[in-house]
């Protein structure tokens, strides 16, 4: 129940924030606030609690567009073609985060760095 | 009907004497001399049937359970929180045997090697030596072959999967389960209609006297509640009466040597160990899953895994040896901690355990589960300050209580917390799930434990073996150093815990130790 209600919930949330963030290429990169595995398995305060507390730990990647830009890293530039695609990549990112050892413990959660930085940009957005 | 009597009707040669009920100062003779019938007293006691060898089995208890003899057991506790004294260890015929759970699993062979990482580590031998006497320990406790790989079961078995880890980090550590072997029945008319073997129940051992250079030990005192004390005199005398008590009788044979039998260099009761048994994480899964692998019904199941940690993570993180076991986190979430529920008394207790299975059992679902929680069985560092002394305080029969003072190191938490997220990077590569540490493992510099911390029942290493008598009680044949014919039997004689619970273990040495000693006396093993 709870996870459907945060899939639902992202999802508004995205949307709606693209309408003030569309200057540019912002408008497609919300997808990034969202840790697809891991949404399926937590609601979206606890994403929001685990995003704000890995920003009070990383204070250096406290913003939507370090976050973003640490998230999409190249991508920025060169504008991928949908949510889909960027989603996609970041599943593969959080996989390699956790294959090279990459990880980061917030709130108890053994977690990629990409997600946690994902919840970090989901909790900004939320705020 | 007297069990006795009837004995005697059916085999006149039948060798059990009630200790209460014979001469007062009645002189006891035999060749070997075993202190306590519990798994590794008894395991010695068989290996000896119709060798021509007289054995005496002294045994402080009787047949049943006897709430005055366990209080003999009874003794103080500080440092880290621990169960009372005198429920943790069932004195009479058969010991220990006659409440545990039947969990069996060997040592894994690390557990044998001298880590740099973990302080006074490193046993006298290796895995591989104790590999034969494992496989002829798994008789005594009524298992399957000697076979721990997870591969052998899932042959048999297609629906027993494994989780989606990479071996090389966390692999399938394998248990096997006993019925439980209760070997005060299983055993009891073998012991008792051996001719050779002479069993003595009601005869608790005070006192340990040696001869007059402590060289050699030349006989010990027993003692029972009907006010009589007798000798036994015998070639060799093995002490078998679990951790706490093998330090104690030791410690309290202290009228030629103040400090105690074995004990010159002050090592006797010191590195007292137990498994760190708690809850630890939980693992969530998109999917759900029946685990069944790693499930356990309690006095059914057969075999499971748990999760184990690889000797190359172990080395790569200067980490302890532990496991993790799985419980759908909907019934763990309704139990209790065991520190909680294992109470002094006896039928409190009963019914709080009863109470854990029910809630264990209640509510079980097909289809499987989203969420599990983890459950750590962790080794303790072999630590000089965790010990067993003596207190001043007697128990009824003159001899002075044990204590225990259990005490953690950091490295247990480090490796606790380190288990999981090595366990927890195998759930996110495979994208099998997530896993979350509980609260107390989250701040990696909190060294301090929660109050639902709580051990195994497992006593170990109190007579600690190796070769450095100044780190070590007994050598590696389990000889106390400086007594020519004094043997410690069981766990106490552990150098390190590994994870597995001990009893395999140590009846595997207790059949280690047999062999040696027939080697003595130039009979074939």
């Amino acid at each position: 129940m709870q996870r459907r209600l945060f899939i639902r919930l992202s999802a508004y949330t995205a949307a709606a924030l693209t309408v003030p963030l569309v200057s540019g290429c912002h408008q497609k990169m919300d997808i990034a606030s969202q840790p697809q595995f891991f949404s399926h398995l937590v609601d979206a305060k606890t994403i929001a609690e685990i995003g704000q507390a890995y920003r009070k730990t990383k204070q250096e990647e406290d913003s939507g567009d370090k976050l973003r830009s640490l998230l999409l890293g190249d991508s920025t530039q060169s504008i991928p073609p949908d949510n889909t695609a960027i989603s996609t990549m970041l599943v593969a990112k959080a996989k390699n985060d956790f294959k090279i050892g990459n990880i980061a413990v917030v709130k108890g959660w053994v977690l990629s760095v990409t997600e946690a930085r994902q919840c970090a940009l989901f909790s900004i957005l939320q705020s | 009907m007297c069990p006795v009597f009837y004995i005697t009707i059916l085999n006149p040669t039948a060798m059990h004497t009630d200790a209460r009920t014979i001469d007062n100062n009645t002189l006891i003779e035999g060749d070997i001399c075993i202190i306590g019938a519990g798994a590794a007293g008894i395991s010695l006691a068989l290996e000896w049937l119709d060798s021509g060898y007289k054995i005496v089995l002294l045994e402080g208890g009787g047949f049943e359970y006897d709430a005055k003899m366990q209080d003999l057991y009874r003794g103080k506790t500080t440092g880290q929180r621990y169960y009372p004294l005198e429920s943790a260890r069932l004195h009479y015929f058969g010991g220990t045997t006659g409440h545990w759970a039947g969990f069996c699993s060997p040592l894994d062979p690390i557990d044998f090697k001298k880590r740099d990482w973990v302080p006074y580590s490193g046993w006298p031998f290796q895995r591989e030596d104790l590999d034969p006497y494992y496989a002829r320990a798994q008789k005594n406790l009524e298992l399957g072959p000697y076979e721990y790989n997870v591969g052998y079961y899932q042959q048999n078995d297609k629906s027993l999967i494994s989780l989606p880890f990479n071996q090389d980090a966390v692999y399938n550590k394998m248990w096997q389960f006993s019925p439980p072997t209760r070997f005060g029945t299983k055993y009891r008319d073998a012991i008792v209609n051996a001719p050779n073997i002479h069993l003595y129940t009601y005869a608790n051992v005070c006192n340990i006297a040696a001869n007059d250079n402590i060289s050699a030990v030349t006989e010990v005192t027993v003692k029972n509640f009907a006010g009589k004390q007798h000798r036994v005199r015998a070639k060799y005398f093995v002490c078998a009466c679990c951790a706490i008590q093998n330090a104690r009788l030791l410690l309290a044979s202290n009228q030629q040597s103040p400090k105690g039998l074995g004990n010159d260099n002050d090592v006797v009761g010191r590195y007292f160990m137990e498994h760190l048994e708690i809850k630890s994480a939980e693992i969530w899964f998109d999917e759900p899953d029946q685990l069944k692998l790693y499930m356990m019904d309690l006095f059914h199941t057969k075999h499971r895994a748990e999760l184990g940690i690889s000797e190359q993570k172990q080395r790569e993180y200067k980490i302890l040896n532990g496991t993790a076991s799985f419980t759908p986190l909907e019934i763990a979430r309704k139990q209790s901690a065991f520190i909680d529920l294992w109470t002094a008394d006896k039928k409190e207790r009963e019914k709080n355990m009863a109470g854990f299975g029910k809630k264990a059992s209640a509510g079980k679902r097909s289809g499987g589960y989203n969420s599990f929680q983890l459950f750590t069985r962790v080794e303790q560092a072999p630590n000089p300050n965790s010990r067993v002394t003596l207190d001043t305080e007697k128990d009824a029969l003159g001899m002075p209580r044990g204590m225990l003072h259990w005490e953690l190191t950091q490295l247990e938490k480090r490796s606790l917390r380190k288990i999981y997220e090595i366990i927890g990077q195998q759930a996110g590569i495979s994208e099998k799930g997530r896993v979350r540490l509980l609260e107390y493992l989250q701040d990696e510099n909190d060294d301090t434990w929660p109050e639902f911390t709580g051990g195994g029942w497992h006593h170990m290493g109190t007579t600690r073996m190796g070769e450095d008598v100044k780190e070590s009680v007994v050598n590696a044949d389990c000889k106390v150093h400086g007594i020519d014919n004094l043997y410690m039997a069981g766990s106490s004689c552990y150098v390190t815990a590994g994870a597995p619970n001990p009893t395999l273990t140590l009846v595997a040495l207790t059949l280690r130790l047999s062999d040696h000693l027939k080697a003595r006396v130039g009979l074939k093993a």
